[in-house]
């Protein structure tokens, strides 16, 4: 113990439940994934999509919507589709109709594509969404085509490219493209159609629900540390009580940032989250965010229990409403403001909390260059 | 030395120390006493630095108190009233930590030696097993650890069983007469006071304390 600075003697002390708010986050998100994965598979949501359109585009665009991991879909006739619709058999229907590429090529938005829900329709909006988007793109791209092939006729270079061509073309482009964008893009906000929108849980926003309960357990030291009966030592050492917090903090944010560390490797190991170089300052901020609110915290509660009730109160608002969990309807849509302002929606979609870190670090200085409570 | 020079105070409407004034020097034990209310905290904890009073002055060595009160407090020694360690802790780890935060290094050797000089054992055990005549000592050996000059204690030895009532006392004279310390403490103990102080102040109206140390060999002084 000689040696060692003041502030690591409580870490030493309690380095078994500290180890223990380190790791537990992460060996429960690896565990929810896991059972929440199983689970998952059993409660696919079932849809029928009929392909009524014989052209390659049709068959792509059912490909695409079998392709999305939380469907169970049923290719079967318009009519037992719909009888298996009224009885709640299934969840909604998806009729590519005869004409679909050729209205795709020619930009008719009208007859495209018909769905069919019941008032029990639950996945009916998001796979509304997910078809349109892939249509669109179909279209966008045949538009652009059109466009192409137009120019060239202008300088009568018809024969140089032909416009299916250019599809196909345009279609291999896509697709090199979207391996890589799978590779970087997560969450629900980047924008890529091919990303499905229909993830019931996020892996890190259940790592960071669990986080943040972490970290309030973490940093229940200060609660301690600040306990009214010592404050009168405080007058009488060689640092200030706040710097001596202060210290305690940048130790603290030290061991959290290692645990962080290691939730990405075995998020890359056991969950195949994708994780690359980007995510390191979001990850980072998000983490320095949520131990200076922990920190915030504790100086204005005297007791321990309330101020952990409090941090898994914030945990659940914050998760919430940072679109981690179901972001399924348009129930978080109504939320957007709060969405936005979520540090754990920051964190999905790879920004920088910049409000809360702004917010956060003024109060930090303002309780740091502020006035004590003792005159003298 | 220690001087208290015409020393006031009120808290708001209350006025509960008028006009104090005092010396003590070097080596020196006084003691504090007065009915509960009479002022005997509010004095110590101004002399301590950890109040201001609203009128008068306060010296220590020739150091105007209100020039330099940082300067000041690594030279005084305060013991609370209310025992201030952390009762999570050992022995050992409170004695470490403060040492760490303190204005003199010392080896941890050095911080048990100062625990073992005052009869405190149970160097590695958790302070909230501990006597309340353990917890007195180790609240009175973290005081010590910048090696104030100025000790101050309020009332030090209450509540706790009277051998430890004797190791604390035995070694505040050790402190004041071999280690040349300035001493002031409160008591609600009259023999444990005459045995140890060289002079007694007596604060407040109530005459009993002054009374009950008549003719008992020890020079009282009224103060305010
Ligand atoms: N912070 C304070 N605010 C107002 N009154 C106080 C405060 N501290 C002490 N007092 C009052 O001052 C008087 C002296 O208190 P104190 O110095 O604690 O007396 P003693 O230690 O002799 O029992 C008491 O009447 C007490 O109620
Ligand atoms: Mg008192």
């Amino acid at each position: 113990m000689t040696g060692m600075p003041a502030q690591l003697i409580r870490m030493r002390k309690e380095w078994k439940s500290l180890v223990c708010w380190l790791i537990l986050p992460i060996l429960l998100t690896v565990a929810v994934s896991k059972v929440f994965g199983v689970w998952q598979e059993e409660t696919k949501v079932p849809i029928a999509v009929i392909v009524e359109d014989d052209s390659q585009m049709a068959r792509q665009l059912a490909n695409e919507i079998a392709a999305i991991d939380l469907l169970e879909v049923r290719y079967i006739g318009l009519d037992e589709a719909l009888h298996k619709l009224q009885q709640h058999e299934l969840d909604s229907v998806f009729l590519l109709r005869d004409g679909y590429e050729t209205a795709v090529l020619s930009n008719d938005r009208n007859w495209l594509i018909r769905g069919y829900s019941s008032n029990r329709s639950f996945a009916y909006q998001a796979v509304a969404e997910t078809v349109m988007s892939i249509a669109q793109q179909d279209m966008s791209r045949s538009k652009a085509a059109s466009v192409i092939q137009q120019l060239y006729k202008e300088y009568g270079m018809e024969d140089v490219w032909n416009y299916d061509a250019i599809i196909q073309r345009s279609m291999e482009r896509q697709e090199n493209e979207s391996l890589l964008q799978t590779h970087f893009t997560y969450g629900r906000q980047s924008s890529t159609s091919e990303e499905t929108p229909m993830r019931l849980l996020n892996n890190r926003g259940v790592w960071a629900f669990f986080t943040i309960i972490s970290a309030f357990f973490l940093f229940d030291w200060m609660i301690k540390e600040s306990r009214p009966a010592m404050q009168i030592r405080w007058l009488y050492t060689s640092i200030s009580f706040k710097r001596h917090a202060l210290r305690m903090f940048v130790f603290y944010t030290a061991l959290t940032i290692l645990s962080d560390v290691l939730s990405i490797f075995v998020f890359t190991f056991f969950l195949s989250e994708p994780v690359t170089s980007s995510l390191l300052l979001p990850l980072l901020t998000f983490r320095t965010t949520l131990n200076l609110l922990a920190f915030l915290l504790a100086i204005v509660f005297r007791q321990v229990l309330p101020y952990t009730m409090t941090g898994i109160a914030i945990a659940l608002f914050l998760t919430v409403t940072g679109g981690a969990v179901i972001p399924l309807d348009g129930l978080t849509r109504k939320w957007e403001w709060v969405e936005a302002i979520s540090p754990v929606q920051s964190l999905l979609s790879m920004t920088v909390p910049v409000v809360w870190m702004i917010g956060l670090i003024a109060t930090l200085a303002v309780w740091f260059y502020g006035r004590g409570r003792r005159v003298a | 030395m220690l001087e208290v020079n015409g020393v006031q105070k009120r808290y708001k409407r209350k006025n509960v120390l008028q006009d104090v004034s005092f010396q003590l020097k070097s080596g020196e034990i006084a003691g504090l006493v007065g009915e509960n209310g009479a002022g005997k905290s509010t004095l110590l904890q101004i002399v301590a630095t950890v109040m201001q009073p609203s009128a008068g002055e306060l010296l220590l060595d020739g150091d105007q108190y209100k020039d330099s009160y940082k300067q000041l407090r690594r030279k005084i020694g305060y013991v609370p009233q209310e025992i201030a360690v952390w009762e999570e802790y050992t022995v050992e780890e409170n004695m470490l930590f403060f040492e760490k935060l303190s204005w003199e290094r010392k080896s941890a050797e050095e911080c048990r030696q100062l625990c073992l000089d005052m009869q405190l054992t149970h160097w590695k055990e958790k302070v909230h097993s501990l006597s309340g005549g353990m917890k007195r000592k180790l609240n009175l050996a973290i005081s010590l650890l910048n090696d104030p000059v100025l000790l101050l204690l309020d009332e030090p030895t209450v509540g706790i069983d009277l051998k430890s009532k004797m190791e604390i006392s035995a070694y505040l004279r050790k402190l004041a007469k071999m280690a040349g310390k300035t001493i002031l403490y409160t008591s609600h103990d009259m023999d444990e006071i005459t045995n140890l102080c060289d002079r007694v102040y007596s604060i407040g109206e109530d005459p009993f304390y002054p009374d009950l140390l008549e003719g008992r060999g020890v020079e009282v002084v009224k103060l305010s």
